[in-house]
């Protein structure tokens, strides 16, 4: 009965008029990045944070949530109709869904990836709501220690599932935990790293380290493209209904996508990207028919496209029950949580519970409207995709420029974004993905914060960390994490579920 | 070299112009400077382009938001 007293208050809380405004006006702007290709939910969130302050931590945290989730709806369509990856979680989608259009099955290939996602986003939602709590008992559990060691688990498990190459995921993080470390100590009171300047004395906001690696390296990169002509299937999406064939085909595959999803989403270092890999993956691999993909076959469209919204949702687990993000853009969802004094972890639950159960089921609702947005309204975002890239990029410096200045009032952080462009526009021609480094940024001073609590708590003595069972078995799964990656058996399996973007 | 130059030199100059010449100069510069980054720069749609982003943000984040700005150049409001 504890949970339907729950889902009432969830739902309650979602449906008042202004958290359902604001679920509706992130889900519309999800989507609408989704659509466009060149900018993904986290510079969204990273630009659009400053400007929730003015929001309820509740209402902030459902418009910024809607945004990560809707944008896995939007990217399918400028998958499937121009070839081109709306979002990064909607590669794989354009290997088959732009096959579909170009036989004249766009309308098909759209209608299962919004009912693809909208089933997993529903189940997702559930789990959510299932397990968060029975975990949360866990969590309570959790001393420093355990928290150090699940975080040297979290990230040994986001450098596995990283994207390329495993030694620069692992530099990334590195780099993104010493970038953590700059600011005054908290024990000490000593300025690290400041460089003498009195701004940096308060630690990087990793808002600006995430507008100039994900935003600003993004549009650099767009304007070096010489602008390609590509065809845009905007014709032809009348027959939105699969044939009988399409539907059994699609099912199992969508069935398959949403458990995946669910669970690479709750990993650390998953999420929707890596989700959709995996789920592309398996497909083809348990396909009776392994050599239709690629020509178009609708599986190749509805696993990942299920799973990558699962992911999305799941995500959410770990940073709700143990304060932990589990990739780039939870990361900024704790800061969203911080911006607004929730301090993250097993104890929102309790202390609030309107915003815990409020944004999950804030989460259904949300998908509810996005299958409106994205079925019978997909017309209003192919006219969308029409917008030329040489207006739209200045307004999205704009958006990052004034949401960057919003934060302090203070031009340095915005003078400070300029390093970080610069920076991740060279990680984007090494070939370094940026996501592990925000995510070591933001679990950097967690690591350190629990790693001193721990060593105050022992005296000093190191061996606590080996001596609580739940922190040594943790400790064990991260060896057997590192021992993993440097099997060659596993390095070669790694490299065939992303080998599936080329 | 170029796109990146113009880019980060867009912002560098918001940053740089507005506590002194105010958010609409600023941004003005923001928008001009990065649009030339384009390969299909025009002076003419990029103004417009300006002009429109300049009083979306006024209404938006200004009157919208409350966001607090300098908005006029410092030396004339004195």
């Amino acid at each position: 009965m504890d949970l339907l007293h729950n889902l009432a208050l969830g739902f309650g809380t979602a449906l008042s008029l202004q958290n359902g405004l604001y679920c509706f006006l992130g889900c519309l702007l999800g989507t609408a990045i989704g659509v466009l290709p060149g900018i993904g939910p986290v510079p969204t969130i990273a630009m659009l944070l400053p400007i929730t302050y003015t929001l309820s931590p509740t209402t902030a945290l459902i418009m910024l949530a809607g945004i990560y989730y809707g944008a896995q709806y939007g990217g399918s369509t400028t998958s499937i109709l121009v070839n081109l990856p709306g979002e990064s979680s909607s590669v794989v989608t354009c290997i088959d869904g732009y096959q579909m259009a170009r036989k004249g099955r766009a309308g098909a290939a759209l209608t299962i990836s919004a009912l693809g996602s909208f089933f997993a986003g529903c189940v997702s939602t559930v789990i959510i709501a299932a397990f968060a709590p029975v975990l949360a008992e866990v969590a309570f559990q959790f001393g420093p220690a355990e928290y150090f060691s699940l975080l040297v688990v979290g990230m040994l498990m986001a450098v596995t599932l990283a994207h390329g190459s495993a030694l620069k995921a692992i530099a990334m993080i590195l780099l993104g935990v010493l970038l953590g470390l700059v600011g005054t100590d908290v024990n000490s009171g000593v300025a690290r790293f400041s460089l003498g300047v009195p701004e940096l004395a308060d630690g990087i906001n990793f808002v600006v380290v995430a507008m100039g690696l994900f935003a600003f390296s993004e549009i650099i990169r767009n304007l070096e493209q010489t602008a390609e002509k590509r065809e845009v299937f905007t014709e032809n999406i009348k027959d939105m209904w699969l044939t009988k064939a399409e539907t059994r085909e699609a099912i199992p595959a969508v069935l398959r996508g949403t458990v995946l999803g669910s669970i690479l989403g709750i990993l650390p270092g998953g999420g929707a990207v890596v989700a959709s890999f995996a789920a592309y993956a398996l497909e083809k691999r348990v396909s009776k028919t392994p050599e239709k993909f690629g020509t178009g076959t609708i599986a190749g469209v509805a696993s990942p496209e299920s799973a990558n919204n699962a992911a999305a949702q799941t995500s959410f687990i770990p940073l709700l029950v143990l304060g932990l993000p589990a990739n780039a853009t939870m990361a900024l969802m704790v800061g969203a949580m911080m911006i607004h004094n929730v301090q993250p972890g097993p104890q929102v639950m309790t202390s609030n519970p309107a915003l815990f159960w409020g944004l999950i089921c804030s989460m259904w609702i949300g998908n509810l409207m996005l299958l409106v947005l994205n079925l019978p309204l997909i017309g209003m975002w192919i006219k969308i995709l029409r917008v030329p890239y040489r207006l739209m990029f200045p307004a999205i410096l704009l958006f990052c420029a004034i949401g960057v200045y919003s934060l302090q009032n203070n031009t340095v952080d915005v003078l400070l974004t300029i390093p970080f462009g610069l920076l991740g526009y060279v990680f984007a021609k090494l070939e370094c993905e940026p996501a592990p480094l925000l995510l070591g940024f933001v679990l950097g001073p967690m690591l350190e914060e629990n790693f001193t609590r721990a060593m105050l708590v022992a005296r000093g003595s190191a061996t606590i960390f080996f001596t609580r069972p739940l922190s040594l078995s943790l400790l064990l799964v991260a060896g057997i994490l590192l021992g993993l990656m440097i099997l060659p058996a596993v390095r070669k399996k790694r490299e065939e579920v992303f080998a599936a973007e080329d | 070299m170029k796109p990146m130059t113009l880019v980060l030199g867009a912002i560098a100059a918001f940053a740089l112009l507005l506590n002194w010449a105010g958010l609409i100069v600023a941004l003005f510069a923001l928008i001009i400077v990065s649009s030339l980054a384009d390969q299909e720069f025009s002076l003419r749609e990029s103004t417009i382009n300006a002009a429109v982003l300049i009083v979306a943000s006024l209404l938006l984040f200004v009157r919208g938001l409350q966001l607090q700005f300098p908005i006029w150049p410092a030396f004339l409001v004195r």
